[in-house]
């Protein structure tokens, strides 16, 4: 297990302040956050690229906080991926066995595994300059994971990729991971990626920790506004607990709704989050049973993305909007159009609760 | 007239004005001349020296100057903005003046201590080397080193990551990345410790068969008012530099990874 305990760095006016996570062996944590946010500092900085402020790395029993980066093991891929360009593909793959001297046939045959596995054998005797973008990240991946590394550090690897591309290599990834059973920390900003390769999410914002957790539990319950902002969930509203049991009011909507988070009634105001594709538009004459929130007002705007539609939504006597993401067959079915008079249903347990101040954690 | 054209027409003007000086020499050219004073012993004693004086000092200068460049460009470290200040003496302060310090340094205690020890350097050839080492240690520290900061430390790092040590790093991916670079910076300090003069006149005098490098002998010739002489031999050292820069222009030319 790769063990970060209160990690501080500092980079000249910026630091990371106070990093504690754990990652368990043979799974795969991603750390997400916007660019400039101290993701890759905080891998050089557990590389030994950088040197620590305070806090203790420990890979297994071991303090890694001071050793040398060629002995702790980990293999590390840059966001530009760093091939040796006065290397071939083969040199490049067999730097870390010849580099250590490693002549164990094993390794020699991890590597042809690997090249196999990763089906880059016709690139062998090729410069790296002229790779294309999927073949270096091949390249690149083989190289760490030739070494004979179980713990594998990524910054950004794929951000260069086309989508396409980064897909058919996230899949490739997570199968590498599984096969060889591969410790990997990576960071990102691309959500859709994190949540695809992640067993476990960390959302990394200034310099701070603003969650960790599972990814669903992540994904359900972002914990801060911040974190909420990042993910993209424009639907945050201020709000206010009644005494009416898990019932908050919302001005800003002019509804009253029933939450399935637990609430601190040591709070009186707290902003209330939906995901857009939580939300569903009530097909009229449809009843509606169970503790399901409804809310009547009129369509203000569609937004054609692709496979799906972003239709905003003006409750009665509001003045905010609310933003609704549905798939383009729902929206033909329901024939939706702009001006048209409908109600929302948001379902108590996919609203999330989180405390109206940045400073704080939600709930 | 466009700017283009203006800015280009500058170039010829620059061109046209070293040209001109090197056309000039062949109003005192005597064709028959050439040959007797490039064969001569005295010639071919300083074309031998500046080659040989130019070869070590630049030996010299690029053993010190690789490792400099690479903590200046990778390091942080107490004093590295004065040195690196320091380093362009050679570029800011005339090679006369370079010349004189030595000169200077070799009359205190330090100095004569040292050449009582068994180094001779004033008024020999060791002094041209040293004067020349002077001049060019300064300029290819500064060369490697904008090598080197081209260099990303990135691939270090992943090769750190692989299991190579600092030293192991440097030597497998730093050298040969920075390989042509150093080659070429390497030539450019020839070039000109093999131009240099003031500096090498202070130090080790004008002594001919003895301290009597190319530059020298061209002073020492126009000294006796020899100028068709001076000119054989100006002609020469044009050549060599012409010879070694328009090899740095090939090397340059070349894909660095091909």
């Amino acid at each position: 297990m790769l063990e970060i305990k209160d990690v501080s760095i500092r980079a000249g006016e910026f630091a990371v302040k106070g990093i504690s996570l754990n990652v368990e062996d043979s799974a795969c944590h991603v750390i997400i956050g916007p660019t400039g946010s101290g993701k890759t500092i905080f891998l050089e900085a557990i590389m030994g690229f950088k040197k620590l402020s305070s806090g203790e790395i420990r890979l297994g029993k071991k303090n890694i906080t001071d050793m040398p980066a060629e002995q702790r093991g980990i293999s590390y891929l840059p966001q530009d991926l760093a091939l040796f360009p006065h290397l071939n593909v083969k040199e490049n793959i067999l730097y870390g066995l010849k580099i250590k001297g490693i002549t164990d046939r094993q390794y020699f045959d991890l590597a042809d595994d690997l090249i196999d596995t990763l089906g880059i054998k016709h690139l062998l005797n090729r410069v790296t300059h002229n790779l294309s973008g999927g073949e270096r990240q091949r390249v690149a991946l083989v190289r760490a994971i030739a070494t004979g590394n179980k713990y594998l550090l990524l910054d950004e690897p794929f951000s260069a990729l086309h989508e396409g591309m980064k897909s058919e290599l996230w899949f490739l990834l997570k199968e590498l991971q599984e096969r060889y059973r591969l410790t990997v920390l990576m960071v990102t900003h691309d959500v859709e990626e994190a949540f695809l390769l992640a067993d476990t999410i960390s959302i990394m914002i200034n310099g701070r920790l603003e969650q960790t957790g599972k990814k669903e539990e992540v994904y359900r319950y972002p914990a801060t506004i911040d974190t909420a902002e990042f993910f993209g969930i424009r639907n945050l509203f201020d709000a206010e607990i009644t005494d009416k049991g898990n019932i908050v009011r919302c001005k800003e909507l002019n509804a009253e709704l029933f939450v399935k988070a637990s609430l601190d009634n040591r709070l009186k105001n707290l902003k209330i989050g939906i995901r857009a594709e939580d939300i569903m538009i009530l097909r009229t004459g449809r009843t509606i049973t169970g503790q399901d929130n409804i809310i009547e007002g009129i369509i203000t705007d569609i937004f054609r993305k692709g496979a799906t539609d972003i239709v905003l939504f003006k409750p009665q006597n509001s003045k905010r909007i609310i933003e609704i993401e549905m798939p383009f067959y729902a929206f033909q079915k329901l024939d939706i159009k702009k001006g048209l008079s409908a109600g929302v249903i948001i379902k108590a347990e996919c609203i999330f609760c989180l405390q109206n101040s940045h400073d704080q954690e939600g709930y | 007239m466009s700017f283009k054209r203006l800015s280009i027409s500058f170039v010829f003007l620059t061109f046209f004005l070293y040209a001109g000086l090197i056309l000039s020499l062949f109003y005192f050219w005597k064709g028959g001349l050439l040959l007797e004073t490039l064969f001569s012993e005295r010639t071919l004693y300083s074309i031998c020296l500046s080659l040989l004086a130019a070869t070590v000092s630049t030996l010299l200068s690029i053993f010190i100057a690789v490792p400099s460049a690479y903590a200046l460009s990778r390091f942080e470290f107490i004093g590295k903005r004065t040195i690196d200040t320091v380093l362009e003496l050679p570029m800011i302060v005339s090679p006369a003046a370079l010349g004189a310090m030595l000169l200077i340094f070799f009359n205190n205690p330090v100095g004569i201590w040292i050449q009582e020890s068994g180094i001779i350097f004033v008024f020999a050839v060791s002094g041209i080397i040293l004067a020349q080492f002077i001049t060019t240690a300064g300029i290819a520290t500064r060369l490697i080193k904008a090598v080197m900061d081209e260099i990303p430390q990135r691939y270090e790092d992943v090769a750190r990551s692989l299991g190579a040590s600092p030293v192991k790093a440097f030597f497998t991916i730093t050298i040969p990345l920075a390989k042509r670079g150093i080659i070429v910076s390497s030539i450019l300090t020839w070039a000109k410790a093999l131009g240099e003069f003031g500096a090498t006149i202070t130090i080790a005098g004008s002594m001919a068969m003895k301290t009597e490098t190319l530059p020298i002998a061209i002073f020492m010739r126009l000294a006796s008012a020899d100028i068709e002489g001076t000119v054989v031999l100006i002609l020469i050292l044009i050549s060599m530099g012409l010879g070694i820069l328009y090899s740095v222009r090939l090397l340059m030319r070349k894909p660095p990874y091909a």
